[in-house]
């Protein structure tokens, strides 16, 4: 070969090589963006260090002031309720824009558009309960209504702070790392988006469809177990009010045939569409308590809350401060999304929330003739909406036309010929934001009340308390009073279905005739005792004339605080701040200090294997704390799942009930308590002898343990069964976006809450208290707030789990709320918004 | 002693570096890692006489950017380059872009000088 040819080849093979590869390269597009070292993932290194500086957003009237401490917690003060809004959109979309992104996207049934076709059951699922329709009736209301104009001006002012942000992180190439991940773009906010995500919140605090998984328990196992578990009365449950009577419900009975269209395969689709709202959620326990300055160390009330929800990278919660000088100064946590803080408090009050767990949701099934339902004595067509669900292919999106149908009662869920139609206090107008606005400007009880009044969807126990000295207890919310109830004869007893199983429609039977008015509403202010505790047990005792729920979580909780509240203050004259951050840092089991006794005094010692015994041996002498160091715990939570498996597995399978903690612990304890009495009822519940079971139980769990974690009983530790794993939604994808993880402690009865995911012998926790929020009022007052994680939602932040560590030690930081920006100490970022 | 053709050498990749940092530093939609790589390539191997010192030199300028660009977020924020540090492929990705792309301009115009030589 010549030389010249030589040069030509080489020079030839060099453009085509760069050319093919480039080709490669730039078919690629998610590879073109991952690639860019300063406008790609990296750039947002960049973005997560916040410099002191000032930024011009239009539409202020007046320059705002935004102070950063040093957990990343914004202290945002301006002149005007208008300019807070916009600024208070603006940060939240910079610190948290994907997750408030996501969050909606799920409510509105549009997560296929940006995950692809794996998700267009979950979508059709949120389509039909319809969070989103009812968020634009609700704009629509609130702009026509002549006395809320300021709340949609307010709603206005916020949404066009988070488009500010999102059009200038477009713009700069700053949107937040998962965009750039998965190589989408957010679209405009709207008012609306502010809405739903409350709506979200409120359906996963909901209960679901409880009714439809106690039918299908019910239809699987008899509807004896109404009467044999105790499911309707709770009688082992604690009331908050130990007694309290008022109202008079009027309802008219009348006898009716057990409902029966089968409800198991629309479980099923129901468990994976709650998934999301799961995720976003978890299953809302919470415990709140406030205390009366005459029991406290200084003086003047005491209010503590942790509300149990899921853990998650980044936290559910955003802590942020708001300041209108002589007239708001608020500080608190908000669900990213929502314009106004929702737990906190102010500098006159406190208030925390625990979930009442009210059942307001019910069922409605049809006689069907020629696709009309039967209502009274005429058959009606079903009123439908048609949508376009669009789905994310590997060319653009397929557009997936979705139908729902609705009744009088609400929409129809459809699968296989079986329809119910759902109706929930969640899918009309209801005024929560109107009620969070009163809420961040009360001062003092009494107003903070009157802003309750807008507050509908979820109920929730709110314990409130201000530094008059007034506390207060008022668990606000819609809770629908039923009429014409059906009754069933169950082994010679007549139950009425106040709500807690389907109503035949068609009959006209369950009809929502109003809410329990106000006034009616079980409360207390100013209690004799000197304390309110909420645990999610249930409200009142059996002599309420109004249904509120069934399902009360169980007392353990509840009973353990009050008992060490009593504690304090019979040791103690008087309780303190240190107290009760104690309290909330609680690993002591009270369930299995009732449980374990009941479980070890049918265990048959004689059938035990060396290891089994030495297992039996640790619970006998386990003082019941749920530390991480200790090996009992491991061994009670395997044991006792696997004693409610042997018990309840089969019927919850039959029902295809996947939670198999469905039932209450409290049942449990029923089943083992009659059972030890000789209650003949226990038989069917049973179908082996007890004390077999159990003993069985505890063999198997030994073995799990033994198969999990070798043979070496100290290696069984609580701390390296249970982790604390909490993951973004990205996670499962990108590991480095996921908290680390740091070894359990607690359980899911004990006050410091480790609700678990039960894939023994190893167990994950899934929802924990969601903040840890003390204040203490008066002129010295103290606030302590703590977060599972961190403010920020960048990962490469600082602040992305900076509190994580000093959580899960039930350490605080202070959650000071200044009357001056210049009094903060701890400024590491100033900006200033000017207009 | 340094030699003169030393400092040509590295006069060749830090003015490479420099396109680089330049051209990523311009939002292209994507296109500015692939663009500035070759770019920097192409010109710290200008003064390279064998082809596996023009690609050399070629590799070592976009590194000399991405390593610049660590060390400036790694003023600003430490902590979020050790993030950046555990995150695997998201590290990697534009470290071997631009070091193929720097090594294919460099190629290229090493490829055309010998063709016009």
């Amino acid at each position: 070969m010549s030389l010249n040819r030589r040069k030509i080849v080489q020079l030839s093979l060099s453009i085509i090589i760069v050319i093919l590869i480039s080709n490669i390269y730039l078919a690629n597009s998610q590879l073109l963006l991952l690639s860019r070292p300063i406008h790609g993932v990296w750039g947002n290194i960049r973005t997560a260090s916040y410099t002191s500086m000032s930024i011009k957003l239009e539409g202020l009237l007046s320059p705002v002031r935004v102070y950063y401490d040093s957990y990343g917690v914004p202290y945002i003060e301006a002149d005007n309720y208008r300019d807070l809004a916009i600024v208070f959109g603006y940060i939240q979309a910079r610190d948290r824009l994907f997750q408030m992104d996501l969050a909606r996207r799920a409510a509105s049934g549009r997560l296929s558009e940006i995950f692809g076709s794996d998700f267009i059951e979950m979508d059709k699922f949120y389509r039909i309960i319809g969070m989103h329709r009812t968020a634009e009736e609700t704009i629509k209301y609130l702009e026509e209504s002549p006395n809320y104009g300021f709340i949609i001006e307010y709603l206005d002012a916020y949404t066009l702070g988070v488009n500010k942000y999102i059009q200038e992180a477009i713009t700069n190439n700053q949107l937040p790392v998962e965009y750039k991940l998965l190589g989408i773009e957010p679209e405009p906010w709207t008012p609306a988006d502010s809405l739903v995500i409350g709506k979200l919140v409120g359906w996963g605090l909901s209960g679901g469809f409880r009714d439809l998984e106690l039918k299908s328990f019910l239809d699987a196992n008899g509807y004896e177990a109404l009467i044999e578990l105790d499911l309707l009365n709770r009688s082992l449950n604690t009331p908050i009010l130990a007694e309290y009577q008022t109202g008079q419900a009027e309802i008219t009975v009348l006898t009716s045939d057990i409902p029966g269209d089968d409800t198991n395969e629309i479980l099923e689709l129901y468990y994976e569409a709650m998934s999301i709202a799961r995720l976003l959620v978890g299953p809302g326990l919470s415990n709140n308590w406030v205390i009366s300055g005459n029991l406290t160390d200084n003086g003047y009330p005491i209010l503590a809350n942790d509300p149990h929800l899921s853990l998650q990278a980044p936290p559910v919660w955003y802590e942020a401060t708001l300041i209108i000088p002589g007239q708001l100064a608020v500080r608190g946590v908000t669900f990213p999304g929502i314009p106004f803080i929702i737990i906190g408090r102010n500098q006159h009050l406190a208030w925390g929330f625990t979930n009442v767990g009210a059942d307001v949701i019910d069922f409605y099934y049809y006689r069907w003739e020629d696709g009309k339902y039967l209502l009274i004595d005429k058959y009606i067509s079903p009123r439908s909406v048609t949508e376009d669900i669009r789905v994310k292919t590997k060319d653009g999106y397929d557009i997936v036309p979705f139908k729902v149908n609705y009744t009088v009662h609400g929409p129809l869920y459809e699968y296989n010929g079986t329809r119910y139609a759902v109706r929930w206090t969640g899918m009309q107008v209801t005024l929560e934001l109107l009620a969070f606005y009163y809420f961040n400007k009360a001062k003092n009880i009494y107003e903070f009340i009157y802003g309750q009044k807008f507050f509908g969807v979820p109920a929730q126990n709110a314990v409130i308390a201000d530094d008059d000295g007034n506390i207060a207890y008022y668990p606000a919310g819609l809770y629908p009073i039923r009429s014409v109830l059906p009754t069933y004869s169950v082994s010679g007893k007549r139950i009425i279905n106040y709500g807690f199983l389907p109503f035949n429609g068609s009959r006209g039977e369950g009809e929502w005739m109003g809410y329990i008015p106000f006034e009616d509403i079980p409360h207390v202010i100013n209690p004799e005792q000197g304390f309110i505790v909420t645990a999610n047990n249930r409200i009142v005792g059996g002599d309420y004339p109004y249904y509120l729920t069934w399902s009360w979580s169980d007392r353990y909780r509840h009973d353990r605080i009050k008992r060490l509240i009593l504690n304090i203050l019979s040791e103690e004259g008087a309780i303190g701040v240190e107290d009760i951050a104690r309290i909330q840092g609680d690993i002591h089991s009270y369930a299995a200090e009732i449980i374990l006794p009941l479980l070890i005094d049918q265990v048959n010692t004689a059938q035990l294997s060396s290891y089994s015994y030495e297992a039996y041996n640790l619970l006998v002498q386990w003082d019941y704390e749920m530390k991480s160091d200790l090996v009992a715990p491991s061994i009670y939570i395997t044991w006792l799942y696997n004693v409610i498996k042997s018990l309840l597995g089969d019927e919850y399978e039959a029902a295809g009930i996947e939670d198999v903690t469905f039932l209450p612990l409290e049942t449990l304890e029923w089943i083992l308590k009659r059972a030890a009495e000789g209650d003949p009822d226990m038989h069917k519940w049973i179908d082996t002898d007890l004390s077999e079971l159990i003993t069985t139980a505890l063999e198997d769990s030994v073995e799990l343990l033994r198969e999990g974690y070798g043979d070496n009983i100290d290696q069984w530790i609580w701390g390296e069964v249970s982790k604390y794993s909490i993951s973004h939604p990205l996670g499962t994808f990108l590991d480095w976006l996921n908290y680390p993880d740091y070894p359990g402690q607690g359980g899911p009865f004990t006050v410091n809450v480790a609700v678990l995911s039960l894939t023994p012998p190893s167990y994950t926790v899934s929802t924990g208290p969601s903040i840890r929020f003390i204040v203490e009022l008066g002129p010295e007052s103290t606030s302590l707030l703590i977060l599972p994680g961190g403010n920020n939602g960048n990962p490469f932040s600082p602040n992305y789990y900076d509190q994580l560590e000093t959580y899960l030690n039930v350490g605080y930081k202070e959650a000071f709320i200044p009357g001056d920006l210049d009094e903060l100490y701890d400024v590491v970022v100033r900006l200033v918004f000017y207009g | 002693m340094v030699k003169p053709e030393a400092i040509r050498y590295l006069v060749g990749i830090i003015a490479g570096m420099l396109v680089y940092i330049m051209i990523v530093y311009i939002n292209m939609a994507g296109w500015e890692t692939l663009i500035g790589s070759l770019a920097a390539g192409a010109v710290a191997s200008l003064y390279p006489k064998s082809a596996k010192k023009a690609i050399a030199s070629g590799v070592a300028s976009p590194l000399l950017g991405i390593i610049s660009i660590i060390i400036y977020y790694s003023i600003i924020n430490l902590y979020g380059v050790k993030i950046l540090f555990s995150t695997g492929l998201i590290l990697y990705i534009p470290i071997i872009t631009s070091l193929i792309f720097g090594s294919f301009g460099a190629m290229v115009v090493y490829s055309i000088r010998q063709f016009l030589s």
